[in-house]
């Protein structure tokens, strides 16, 4: 890829704002279970106020994936990120895995017009729920009108889909676990358990390496991070330092939209 | 500017930047118990859990003394049954003794009623070691009952210290007529659990192989950026059988040594939460008064 003014890489730095439903989805007992759902909680009340102030002092745009139901809880934190001119996409209403096209249509619908009803834009790319595709997603979203997924792990990035052999405008974002943050960050010795808590200092020590030969070969690092537990003090603090070099060492520091939206126009579809 | 609230503000004594507590939940054998089942848990994590009042809960002692910090003891009633001399040494130090179940209890939905008598049987127990009403509740496991702040109120609990929603202290909403009760938050990449904990019996197979040098980096970047804010905490989650290893206690005092001289005012639970409940207090008077 030749990236805008001779960048060497594309650096989309994203969120899930999971919440809530990453407590209530992964165990029912959390309905109940009050102290779980206030590290849910912790994504929308603190982690986020103190992400959009880095974001605004480091002068970025990020990309929220943000299940509807998220949004419908805490209206005012989405429309404030929204306010800020960061994008908002889709994630699900509740976090949860559609098996056919037409409950995953009808769930893409209502998670969309809410989101529209408290951004006034409807979110144009996804990351769907535990990364889980199904055939008819690419069918679903080209009617749908998705110009991006970040979806797949199969390789470094970025790339058109095809549908029946066909190149279609949609682009892939690719993520995995090595830039997912809940690799690190995450624990929990409540089933299903995580409990490898490694040091923000040690997360970006990794990211950084991979930022380096990415460089080199001009490729692109989407991120997978989750508030409630990147913006804990110490990882944001960590986030901030890698930030900082990516900044340092030629990022195109973007949102999935504008990269993805560049990427067409790259490759001719600039009318979308 | 970003309209949403990063903290509420509150100014703490002496113009400090955070507060910071070492709390320590005296758990013995009874945190494998909970974790395990009492059947499954053989010799070896008996003789584990024991660690606690056997050996580290005196370095922990020696190490409060030496640092002069008077601090929290979170003790299920159980654990007092069985090691009343090492209850009434931590009483005789000067430090806090809270709530913390009858039996380590972690089942989530125990019926008001249990829990209510867990919380009477386990106050009576206690009142025996400690001249002075618990005022602090924290559930084990930080688990907390749906009925736990009902409870706290009606049997008039200063605080609890068991959510994770936030990092600074918040008020609970109260019933008519009750006094609210303060959270003090805690986090588990604060608790001791997380990186040390270890048992060949829980299938979980949970890590106690980091360096305590690795932990003292995590605690350290945590409060650098928090004091940096202003107006929160940073409440550590300490168990004696944990912490208590020889090189464990070295590195928290090495970290007390670290936030004090930066910083902290480093308490007690209850004399942060009595701080904090009249801080907000006052300034909601003031706000009124203001508004008339």
């Amino acid at each position: 890829m030749k990236w805008p003014n001779k960048k060497r890489l594309a650096f989309l730095l994203s969120f899930d704002i999971d919440g809530e439903t990453l407590w209530l989805t992964r165990n029912k007992i959390n309905y109940q279970h009050l102290t779980n759902v206030s590290r849910g909680r912790y994504a929308t009340k603190q982690a986020l106020p103190r992400i959009l102030r880095m974001l605004e002092e480091e002068q970025l745009k990020a990309t929220f994936f943000t299940p509807a139901y998220t949004a419908e809880l805490h209206p005012e934190v989405i429309k404030c990120i929204a306010a800020c001119g960061h994008e908002i996409a889709y994630h699900g209403y509740l976090h949860e895995v559609c098996p056919t096209y037409e409950e995953e249509d009808a769930l893409m619908e209502k998670a969309e017009s809410i989101i529209e009803g408290l951004t006034g834009k409807r979110p144009c790319g996804n990351r769907m729920p535990d990364g889980i595709i199904h055939d008819f997603h690419l069918r679903l979203w080209l009617k749908r009108g998705q110009i991006y997924s970040s979806n797949w792990r199969d390789n470094d990035g970025p790339f058109l889909h095809k549908l029946n052999g066909k190149e279609i405008p949609i682009v892939e974002l690719p993520k995995d676990g090595i830039v997912d943050d809940t690799s690190y960050d995450m624990y929990t010795i409540q089933h299903p358990e995580h409990y490898y808590l490694r040091s923000g200092r040690e997360m970006v020590q990794i990211w950084k390496e991979e930022f380096d030969g990415l460089a080199e070969e001009h490729r692109m690092m989407n991120f997978v991070m989750h508030p409630q537990f990147i913006g804990r003090p110490g990882y944001l603090r960590a986030l901030r330092d890698f930030i900082h070099y990516a900044k340092e060492n030629g990022a195109w520091i973007t949102t999935d939209e504008q990269a993805a939206r560049y990427i067409l126009a790259q490759h001719g579809y600039d009318k979308l | 500017m970003i309209p949403l609230k990063n903290g509420d503000g509150i100014v703490w004594p002496e113009n400090k930047r955070i507060a910071v507590m070492l709390t320590f939940d005296f758990d013995a054998e009874f945190l494998r118990y909970a974790l395990i089942g009492e059947a499954a848990t053989g010799f070896s994590d008996f003789s584990r859990g024991q660690y606690g009042p056997h050996e580290g809960l005196a370095r922990c002692l020696a190490m409060l003394r030496r640092q002069q910090l008077q601090t929290t003891f979170f003790v299920p009633g159980c654990v007092a049954e069985r090691y009343p001399d090492e209850v009434r040494q931590i009483v005789a130090d000067g430090h806090e003794l809270g709530y913390h179940g009858y039996r380590h209890e972690t089942t989530v939905g125990i019926p008001y009623a249990e829990e209510e008598a867990n919380m009477a049987k386990s106050e009576a127990i206690l009142a025996k070691l400690y001249p002075r009403k618990l005022v602090g509740h924290r559930g084990p496991l930080d688990v907390l009952q749906p009925c736990a702040l009902e409870l706290m109120q009606k049997r008039g609990y200063l605080y609890s210290s068991a959510m994770k929603d936030c990092d600074w202290p918040y008020l609970h909403e109260a019933e008519a007529g009750q006094e609210p009760v303060v959270e003090l938050p805690t986090e588990p990449s604060f608790d001791d659990f997380s990186f040390f904990y270890f048992s060949y019996a829980d299938n979980r197979t949970i890590t106690c192989s980091y360096p305590a040098a690795y932990v003292y980096d995590i605690w350290k970047d945590n409060f650098d950026e928090l004091a940096n804010e202003n107006d929160k905490i940073m409440c550590l989650k300490l168990h004696p059988q944990l912490i208590g290893r020889s090189s464990r206690i070295r590195m928290l005092e090495r970290f007390l040594a670290y936030v004090r001289a930066n910083g902290a005012w480093v308490a007690s639970c209850e004399e942060v939460a009595r701080y904090v409940k009249k801080f907000y207090a006052t300034r909601k008077a003031a706000k009124e008064a203001d508004g008339r």
